[in-house]
């Protein structure tokens, strides 16, 4: 979804021209390999960092594959001084689980059970994968590897800043994150879509006071069974909400998220669905975390409807985020 | 001495000795098209006892000055009968000559529309004069005869392919050409995306591509300049023409207004693709409106007595692309873009030796975005408006020397993108204001034959550029705005002088034989920035300011010359280096806040270009084209872009050729074929991916250090004239498109696929534009 534009602009050629598409070899050299880190602190939680390498630019990939040959294991990881212990999933905090579960839209990840676990919660979810032994997949949970805070001495508060440091793959990589004062939402609202029956618009009701100028990430889940998804088209899973400064209090419109593998409807595109317990996984952030997400939203690669945009990370030495997040859950019911 | 200097010097020497020399008398006037009584620009005129002569300026002007004596003067222009008269110059002589049309049409007749060894001759050098039958004769993608296309089959004019209207001159960026309509400028020379440029090739008179040893009374850009003229009315009679083509029609009315005296073109264009197809393409799963374009030429011209003149000129042209998917509240997208200009000229005749000539110019680009989802709309407005002021005196002392000094006063207004919202009934709105710039120069130039063998053309101007206000300039420590300076109109935040010499130099080897020397320095004070890799609409002119620097460009051409059989056959070498200080980008970052200024988003570099040009052409003959090649290299280095390393910029091309083949079979017809061959453009390749909470992120290798497969394509013609006689003349034009259909590069993208088992694919997919595509339009003229 993130290069709407892009595809619209190439509905727009196409429909002027008959252009022809084919698979096509590049002789691409290889480049650097830094170390990528996923690695974040809520506010009222410890900190939890992923370890991993990159991989090739083109070919088929097999995420248990993946998971197994790109985790760096082994690795010394600290966060304000405090070292962080390497876990696998099965071991994590029920609040890091969750975290990761969202951040990473399970489903998805889960996708060759997806029929079976379409209707189960997270937590069953989980249950069924840990049952199912002989599977690629279980193979994946367990080489996903953690670094977690076993001492429970580092607790995410707002306003705080927090300096994490990793070595690994002979490499130091290092970064610094804040986790946002809190500015959180007033309430949902969802209105009926005349136009098109069993669909609703959910608007953001927020107060933005004059000196407002809160970084936000934001994504949307459609029921407790499913994941949350960024809407990372038009910039509608981030906002930087200085431009609304002073307003006073506004409705924005909520946007709907997608999975990479799902084809929106574009007539009621952004539209939640009668039925749909929308949930707003609203979460503060900073500066640096906005810029890596927009950069990540905004590549559309290097065509003439787009740029090549480098993803801007915060880590020396490395590549990927280490974020700090406000978080809030508002939830809303569309009847 | 410094060059600057060296150059005022050189023109202040010449113009001196014109004080003590012997006294003398002018002829002059204007040459006429005597069916049409339009002014015939670039006609020779030429003393036969002297062996020596001129070409008449862009509004039919001549003057020539000698010593007192009995003299055949002769004047001639492609196409048209030559005249000669015998004049005994004792006084001075005022002599408006209208040169008939050819009756007879040989096979030796000449296809260019300009003096046979003008080549060799002129001091001018790395100049390109498109002939408008040419451009209209060559087989063209979907009929649609076309300027640029037609300037990219000429050596150090390279080509991006379909869908870019850019023209890449000697390793400059499309932004890097003034593109000048009646001395009005035009900003974006592309419609529909690119596809087409937005000349008519109707209302077209003369195009002239000047690639290096650019003369003082241009400035403002560090590549090159493409002047292009209207045609100027029929001051005899009315006349209409069109043509019924594949995606568009066109159709030109000219007439007198007043006979002799005053006269009037108008042409239009419009596609009406769209309103064949949208209506079958409503029902789609995903709805697409087929874009569409007009524009419209208007000039009119009178003739105020025998010394003034006065011309203006017009053109407006939209483009609007569009997209909704339906339902009401669905998502729509709009993208309406276009160029207005006009220019209002008036000349005066002082005398046989002074012309004096002064444009008002105003020219507006507009472009938005509109975007609508549910009940919200959004709107992103860019765009650049001139008025401007220029002015030129043109006197000709001796038959030997043509002096010309002038001014140019541009007021420019800049609108970035600003960003409008209305959500829910409220408003929002970015806070960047429009900006405003000051661009003067006044320059001088002049062209003298030294010698029999050597002639020069040395000029020099002198501009100044101020930004200013009235606006505010918000500056951000990161998004975040820490300090604010408002301007009032009159107070700059930045302000630049530019002292850019110019000279051309001709040394004559034989009659068939010279060489050109051609060293130029410009600012370019306004920069055009895109965040894609080709000429979009979109794309956003930005002032100099505090934080931009004016671009500087500089070039130094060196060719020989040389024509074979009575200029059957012209041939050229030409090499070139054009270095290019404060070259503008958008860094690697995008812009991050709609009320960042977007600036803050630029980084600064240098460029360099170099290169050899070789050119073969048959200009005579039933069997006429040329053959091209450019062998070139054009780099970049920005500090900010892969930590100073250098890279070659996309449009580097090692190899470009073009082949133009016209055969003249008989009477009614004639058949055509273009092939053009061009390294592959260059790209930033992806090298790693990583995935971060979901999301394939791409990790990119060294910019444009990719280069996709070569470009290369066949495009044959053929034109059968149905009817031509005095009252009426109709034609048919068939041309196939890419005639084997090769699958060209336009970009690369990555197909990403992923699988229900959380399995992904990965694939580059190159996407081609356009394979064979015959197409037949229909030509008339009464």
């Amino acid at each position: 979804m993130k290069n709407l534009l892009f595809i619209i602009s190439s509905l727009l050629v196409s429909a002027l021209i008959f252009s022809c598409e084919k698979d096509i070899i590049l002789d691409i050299p290889p480049g650097e390999n830094d170390p990528v880190v996923e690695a974040w602190i809520y506010d009222g939680s410890g900190p939890l960092v992923m370890l991993s390498r990159q991989f090739s630019g083109y070919g088929s990939f097999n995420q248990a594959t993946i998971s197994d040959s790109l985790s760096i294991r082994g690795a010394n990881v600290f966060v304000n001084g405090v070292e962080l212990v390497e876990q696998n999933l099965f071991e994590l905090p029920q609040d890091l689980l969750d975290q990761f579960l969202d951040a990473n839209r399970v489903p998805r990840v889960f996708g060759q059970f997806v029929d079976q676990l379409a209707n189960l919660s997270v937590e069953q979810q989980l249950a069924f994968a840990s049952s199912q032994e002989d599977s690629a997949f279980i193979n994946f949970v367990n080489n996903l590897n953690f670094y977690i805070d076993t001492s429970n001495s580092i607790t995410g508060t707002g306003g705080a800043a927090y300096e994490l440091l990793v070595e690994a793959d002979d490499k130091i990589l290092s970064a610094t994150t804040t986790i946002p004062i809190k500015q959180d939402i007033n309430f949902l609202r969802y209105e009926l879509n005349n136009e098109n029956p069993g669909f609703a618009e959910v608007f953001v009701n927020i107060t933005v006071p004059d000196n407002f100028d809160a970084f936000v990430l934001l994504a949307t889940r459609r029921s407790d069974t499913t994941a949350f998804y960024i809407p990372d088209y038009f910039g509608g899973g981030l906002s930087d909400n200085g431009i609304y400064a002073g307003s006073g209090t506004i409705e924005l419109p909520l946007l709907r998220g997608y999975s990479n593998d799902e084809d929106p409807d574009l007539s009621v595109l952004g539209m939640f669905e009668v039925g749909d317990e929308v949930t707003l996984k609203w979460q503060n952030i900073d500066e640096d975390t906005y810029n890596f997400w927009f950069s990540v939203f905004n590549d559309g690669g290097d065509t003439p409807f787009s740029s090549a945009t480098l993803a801007q990370s915060n880590i020396n030495g490395g590549v990927g985020i280490w974020a700090g997040y406000n978080t809030s859950y508002t939830t809303i019911t569309i009847q | 001495m410094r060059f600057p200097s060296l150059i005022l010097l050189v023109v202040l020497s010449t113009l001196s000795i014109q004080s003590y020399a012997q006294k003398q008398f002018t002829i002059s006037g204007y040459v006429k098209d005597a069916n049409t009584g339009e002014d015939l620009f670039a006609a020779n005129v030429y003393i036969k006892e002297l062996l020596k002569g001129t070409t008449t300026n862009i509004y039919g002007f001549y003057s020539l000055s000698t010593e007192p004596g009995t003299y055949t003067i002769v004047y001639s222009f492609l196409g048209t009968q030559d005249y000669e008269q015998v004049i005994k110059l004792d006084r001075d002589i005022t002599l408006n000559v209208e040169l008939k049309e050819n009756e007879v049409i040989t096979d030796e007749v000449i296809v260019t529309g300009k003096k046979e060894d003008r080549n060799v001759d002129d001091a001018q050098t790395s100049v390109v004069e498109l002939d408008i039958k040419t451009v209209k004769e060559l087989p063209a993608l979907l009929g649609e005869a076309d300027i640029f296309r037609t300037l990219q089959l000429k050596p150090g004019v390279a080509s991006a392919g379909e869908g870019d209207a850019g023209l890449y001159v000697r390793g400059g960026g499309p932004a890097q050409n003034l593109v000048l309509l009646d001395n009005a400028t035009v900003y974006n020379p592309g419609h529909l995306l690119g596809f087409f440029s937005v000349f008519n090739a109707d209302a077209i008179r003369s195009s002239t591509l000047i690639k290096g040893g650019i003369p003082a009374e241009y400035g403002g850009r560090i590549s090159s300049v493409l002047d292009i003229t209207m045609r100027e009315g029929n001051m005899k009679e009315y006349e209409f023409e069109g043509g019924i083509g594949a995606i568009s029609s066109r159709i030109t009315a000219q007439g007198p207004i007043v006979k002799d005296k005053a006269a009037f073109i108008v042409s239009g264009r419009f596609t009406y693709l769209s309103f064949l197809l949208n209506p079958l393409l409503k029902n789609r799963e995903t709805p697409v409106n087929i874009p569409w374009f007009f524009d419209v030429n208007a000039k009119m011209n009178f003739r105020l007595g025998e010394k003034d003149r006065l011309f203006i000129s017009s053109y407006f042209g939209r483009d609007r692309f569009a997209f909704s998917s339906g339902g009401g509240s669905g998502l729509s997208f709009e993208l309406p873009y276009g160029n207005a200009t006009t220019s209002i000229r008036w000349n005066h005749q002082f005398n046989g030796k002074l012309f004096m000539n002064n444009t008002f110019v105003f020219n507006d680009y507009v472009s938005k975005i509109r975007a609508g989802f549910q009940d919200n709309s959004f709107e992103l407005n860019s765009g650049i408006r001139d008025f401007g002021l220029k002015g030129s005196i043109e006197f000709f002392p001796k038959i030997t020397n043509k002096f010309k000094a002038g001014y140019e006063y541009v007021f420019h207004q800049f609108t970035p993108y600003i960003f409008e919202a209305n959500i829910q009934d409220e408003e929002f709105s970015s806070e960047i204001d429009v900006k405003y710039g000051h661009e003067f120069a006044l320059f001088i130039q002049d062209e003298v034959d030294i010698t029999t063998w050597l002639k020069i053309n040395t000029g020099l101007r002198a501009s100044l550029y101020a930004s200013t206000g009235p606006n505010e300039r918000i500056y951000f420590d990161g998004a975040i705005p820490i300090d604010t300076i408002q301007k009032g109109a009159f107070d700059s935040y930045a302000t630049y002088f530019g002292a850019e010499p110019r000279i051309n130099a001709r040394f004559k080897i034989n009659d068939e034989t010279s060489m050109k020397l051609g060293a130029n320095l410009n600012y370019q004070y306004i920069h055009l920035v895109s965040q894609s890799t080709t000429t979009l609409p979109t794309d956003l002119w930005v002032t100099s300011t505090d934080v931009v620097k004016p671009e500087i460009g500089t070039q130094v051409s060196l060719g020989l010359f040389r024509n074979f059989k009575d200029n059957m056959y012209e041939t050229s070498i030409e090499g070139y280096y054009k270095k290019m200080w404060n070259q503008v980008e958008y860094g690697n970052e995008p812009v991050v806040t709609a009320n960042e200024e977007i600036e803050d988003q630029f980084v600064f570099g240098e460029g360099q270009a170099y290169g050899a040009e070789f050119y073969a052409a048959k200009a005579k003959g039933k069997i006429t084209g040329w053959i091209g090649y450019t062998l070139a290299w054009t780099t970049r280095n920005f500090p900010d872009i892969d930590n100073g390393r250098t890279f070659f910029n996309r449009y580097d091309r090692r190899h470009d050729v073009s082949v133009v083949f016209q055969y003249k079979i008989n009477d009614r017809w004639s058949l055509n074929a273009t092939f053009v061959y061009g390294s592959g453009q260059t790209t930033t390749p992806v090298v790693n991916r990583y995935i971060i909470s979901g999301e394939i992120v791409n990790e990119y290798g060294d910019r444009n250090s990719l280069r996709l497969p070569a470009y290369h394509r066949m495009d044959v013609g053929a034109s059968c004239i149905l009817k031509d006689n005095e009252k009426r003349y109709s034609d048919l034009n068939f041309s196939i498109y890419n005639l084997y259909s090769r699958m060209n590069p336009y970009f690369i993208y990555d197909d990403i696929n992923f699988d229900n088992s959380g399995n992904f694919n990965i694939q580059a997919r190159q996407v081609s534009l356009i394979p064979i595509l015959p197409t037949v339009t229909w030509n008339f003229k009464y």
